[in-house]
């Protein structure tokens, strides 16, 4: 979509227009969907928490201040979204197993040997403090650089920068080295 | 770990299609929310206008503080005029500051004080107002607020306190120090008004916001605030559960967040409305004991339930008195604050820095204190140092910033050792904590925490815990540390309130004078046929634990007032609402036997506490009969009547059900004969929130 017209369809929004609104929505759905997915790694749960993440999109979308990313802010209710659906449903770590018990992820994947590495990987991920995780998701998994990411967390992008490096030398340890 | 290994596999990811169902309720519903709240928010703008009443509230408030701010000088009041203007109307007009050492006054506002200044602003409404404004004149009248301009602007009510604190408080003594803190709790007003859809134009004024000092981002409050969860205590049957045993609360916090929410328009959580804490939250004048061999007293009336004619109500109030000036142990504090990049907003950070200087300011020369920070720079900020040496300190909290990554740091140890280094068994000893809500201060797991906090304590180094902003606030968390850490839990929005907890009530925060106070009530089973406690139900406990020093409970500081509200059935009254038993005893309850000595009594009061360096506890017993029964609401005292009130809103905010039908207006009405003195104009301000939430709700 044209930046302006993105623009244009946010700043009438936020003005009211609900078809505005839904049009909006209807562009980004597959994209807060995906953020979700990658998230909580099933189909289910992501679609819920797609849900929540539109629901508070529009309960907020009245005092969105313009000269800020919508996309950056998106991003944030989405991470948002799925981090309390997360919390509601697995409380806390300890539920770990549980949790890694039900992450399934898709069967499709060809290669089989990178499938078991992907669950692995988002098992390690999964037990990053919740900072550095999502450090790596944005920045890893959803493609933003150092800098969008860190106007996603509301923090400086050096601060991104660490924490993935902080990430990495944690994962590297988790898997022994390699 | 490779860069571009890590990268591929989490890109490999094959994301599955998700449903069309999935997709379409998604949309449909966020559009119907959409819409909901554009309904919303057209009702809330449509009811604040200003009414003739509140016209006069604000010329009250204004005469008030003309009288009491002679000692501050022409500028400060004048700006504190333009503060109210703007803070009532939401209009800020551009201030520029000439210069600091000029005498001259030296705020210059745009066609406000005659003065010549190009004038920025379009604004053809306003100017028509009389330039009344800008003089410090006693002659003020209610001209001040035009009720057209006020059409369609939001009104911030609990704001005329603010302004009232502002103008007195004696660490502002710059006009230019004013006017920043003026500037910043404008502007926290304004961020995000999430029910006022379009830009920041109102009824035509186009309004020059600040934009440094407005979060990019809208604040949103679908956050992650965490409150535990509870259940309204039930209606007991006097038969079957006689007794009710339960600790006291003097935290506050749930009513400053209410307040908050409200103030954003939007009523809390049920899960956040906690009722002793709004009723805690005012200062009550109960009787205080005849001679210091006792802490406090309790006072009891039983008056008839406002809203239900068939049941009344027994209030009990407890008031402890105030540690004389002299008599007042040093204190020796760490102030442990929270300085992640999350706490930059403008209701965190700078809040607390502000609220802190004013704290220590009110110390004395002998106390000393500590600066620790975690969650961001990790670690001593500040060694144990006299208040003597204030101007180390005030700088220390001024050099605070936020931000930096999460350092895992020493954060409580850290605190509490800076607190054992000075501990002086004579002093008060205290860790005041101040957080947003990220309690990453060393000890991930919560269980450990709690159990830190509870061994400090016994050590004889007591927490405080403050919180700040909203959408990551934990308040079961602060709740359960302050309980375990023999320290009270406040939330601060406000400049006011921080002015109100550090400083006002730092007696009580720092000074206890009872701890692990306990009640308990057995009801008189021929007199009394059922009882509901309104509120505490965090705090109740096992009727064997009253007994039970080693149970922890509430604590009570110098000069604070505690208030426990019960909603009894008498026997006979048609408001029974459990029905008897069909196979119980039949008890003959209406009969009055000669030697039933009890026949006067409702029930019985028993309260256990402890003195602040002892660990046995201590017993109080009263007895409540019909000599503290009083016939009519009116005739109970102002404290009781709006306790009541009080009680009354909070229930029904909180659904509860058992106001019945009493209204919002009801509310106002009973707290309205009760406001007396009203000194800070914390009660009317309550008055002012419920009509608040009567529009947010709409109509009640």
């Amino acid at each position: 979509m044209v930046i302006n017209q993105r623009q244009d369809l946010v700043k009438r929004a936020v003005q009211g227009d609900e078809h505005a609104f839904e049009k909006l929505l209807e562009e980004n759905y597959m994209n807060i969907y995906a953020i979700a997915f990658k998230w909580c790694g099933n189909r289910t749960d992501a679609e819920d928490i797609a849900h929540e993440a539109c629901i508070k999109l529009a309960r907020n979308i009245g005092s969105f201040k313009q000269e800020a990313n919508f996309t950056t802010w998106m991003y944030r209710v989405t991470i948002n979204a799925a981090k309390d659906y997360y919390k509601k449903v697995y409380r806390q770590r300890d539920n770990e197993a549980a949790y890694v018990e039900e992450q399934k992820l898709n069967p499709d994947i060809d290669n089989q040997e990178d499938e078991t590495a992907i669950g692995e990987i988002y098992q390690l991920i999964e037990q990053l403090p919740e900072k550095l995780k999502d450090a790596v998701f944005l920045v890893c998994a959803e493609g933003l650089s150092h800098k969008e990411a860190a106007n996603v967390l509301k923090c400086a992008e050096a601060t991104i920068s660490w924490r993935i490096h902080q990430a990495k030398k944690k994962l590297t340890k988790m898997l022994g080295g390699a | 770990m490779d860069d571009k290994k890590l990268e591929n596999m989490l890109n490999k990811i094959d994301i599955p299609q998700p449903s069309d169902d999935a997709k379409r309720s998604a949309i449909a519903d966020s559009v119907a929310e959409f819409k909901k709240v554009k309904e919303n928010s057209k009702g809330i703008a449509n009811s604040n206008r200003l009414t003739t009443k509140e016209t006069n509230l604000l010329t009250q408030l204004w005469s008030n503080m003309m009288k009491k701010t002679t000692m501050i000088g022409g500028t400060a009041t004048a700006i504190a005029l333009v503060l109210a203007v703007s803070l009532t109307t939401e209009y800020q007009p551009p201030i520029k500051i000439k210069d600091e050492a000029s005498t001259s006054p030296a705020i210059v506002i745009d066609g406000r004080v005659g003065q010549k200044v190009e004038n920025k602003q379009q604004i053809p409404a306003v100017s028509e107002q009389k330039a009344d404004i800008g003089r410090v004149d006693s002659k003020f009248s209610g001209n001040m607020v035009k009720r057209e301009i006020l059409e369609e602007q939001e009104v911030d009510f609990a704001t005329s306190s603010d302004v009232m604190a502002l103008s007195q408080s004696q660490a502002l003594t710059k006009p230019a120090t004013i006017m920043v803190k003026a500037k910043e709790l404008v502007a926290r007003k304004r961020t995000a008004s999430p029910m006022m859809f379009g830009d920041a134009s109102i009824g035509g004024l186009s309004i020059n916001q600040p934009m440094d000092m407005i979060s990019p981002i809208a604040q949103q409050f679908e956050g992650n605030d965490k409150f535990g969860e509870f259940e309204v205590n039930p209606i007991k049957l006097v038969k079957e559960e006689p007794v009710s045993t339960f600790s006291i609360d003097v935290d506050t916090a749930s009513y400053t967040f209410m307040r908050r929410q409200l103030n954003h328009g939007a009523l809390p959580q049920k899960d956040a409305v906690r009722i002793e804490e709004f009723i805690n939250y005012f200062n009550y004048d109960y009787a205080l004991p005849e001679d210091k061999s006792e802490p406090f007293k309790p006072s009891v009336t039983v008056y008839p339930t406002p809203w239900n004619a068939e049941t009344k109500l027994m209030h009990i109030g407890i008031k402890a008195y105030d540690i004389e000036p002299d008599k007042k142990p040093r204190s020796n504090l760490v102030f442990l604050l929270d300085v992640s990049g999350s706490m930059s907003a403008q209701d965190k950070l700078p809040l607390l820095k502000n609220g802190f200087k004013m704290m220590v300011e009110n110390l004395n020369p002998e106390d000393t204190v500590a600066i620790a920070v975690y969650a961001g720079s990790a670690g001593t900020v500040l060694e144990p140092t006299k208040v003597a040496d204030k101007h180390k300190i005030i700088e220390a909290l001024d050099k605070l910033q936020s931000g930096g990554s999460t350092a895992g740091g020493q954060g409580i140890k850290l605190a509490y050792s800076l607190a054992e280094q000075n501990f002086d068994k004579d002093a008060v000893n205290r860790v005041i904590l101040a957080t947003d809500g990220d309690f990453n201060v060393g000890i991930t797991n919560q269980e450990e925490l709690k159990s830190f906090v509870e061994r400090k304590r016994k050590t004889g180094v007591f927490l405080s815990v403050l919180g700040f902003g909203q959408g990551n606030y934990n308040d079961a968390l602060m709740q359960t540390l302050a309980q375990n850490g023999n320290g009270n839990a406040a939330y601060i929005d406000s400049l006011s309130e921080a002015r109100k907890v550090l400083v006002e009530e730092a007696g009580s925060t720092l000074f206890t004078i009872a701890k692990d106070v306990k009640i308990q009530v057995e009801f008189n089973p021929y007199k009394i046929a059922e009882y509901h406690l309104i509120g505490y139900e965090t705090r109740k406990l096992r009727r064997e634990d009253f007994n039970n020093d080693k149970i922890d409970a509430g604590e009570i500081g110098s000069g604070h007032s505690v208030t426990a509200i019960y909603e009894i059935t008498p026997v006979g009254s048609k408001g029974k609402m459990v029905d008897d038993l069909r196979y119980g005893k039949v008890k003959e309850e209406e009969k009055v036997t000669s030697d039933t000595q009890f026949n006067n009594e409702y029930a019985n009061l028993k309260i256990r506490y402890k003195l602040p360096d002892s660990d046995t506890s201590k017993l109080m017993t009263r007895p409540v009969t019909i000599d503290d029964e009083v016939k009519r609401v009116e005739d109970a005292s102002g404290d009781v009547k709006f306790a009541t009130a009080v009680a009354a809103y909070a229930q029904i905010i909180r659904e509860d059900g058992y106001t019945k039908d009493f209204s919002y207006d009801d509310v106002i009405t009973l707290g309205k004969s009760a406001r007396g003195d009203d000194e800070f104009g914390y009660r009317s301000e309550f008055l002012n929130l419920v009509r608040l939430a009567k529009s947010v709700k709409g109509a009640m």
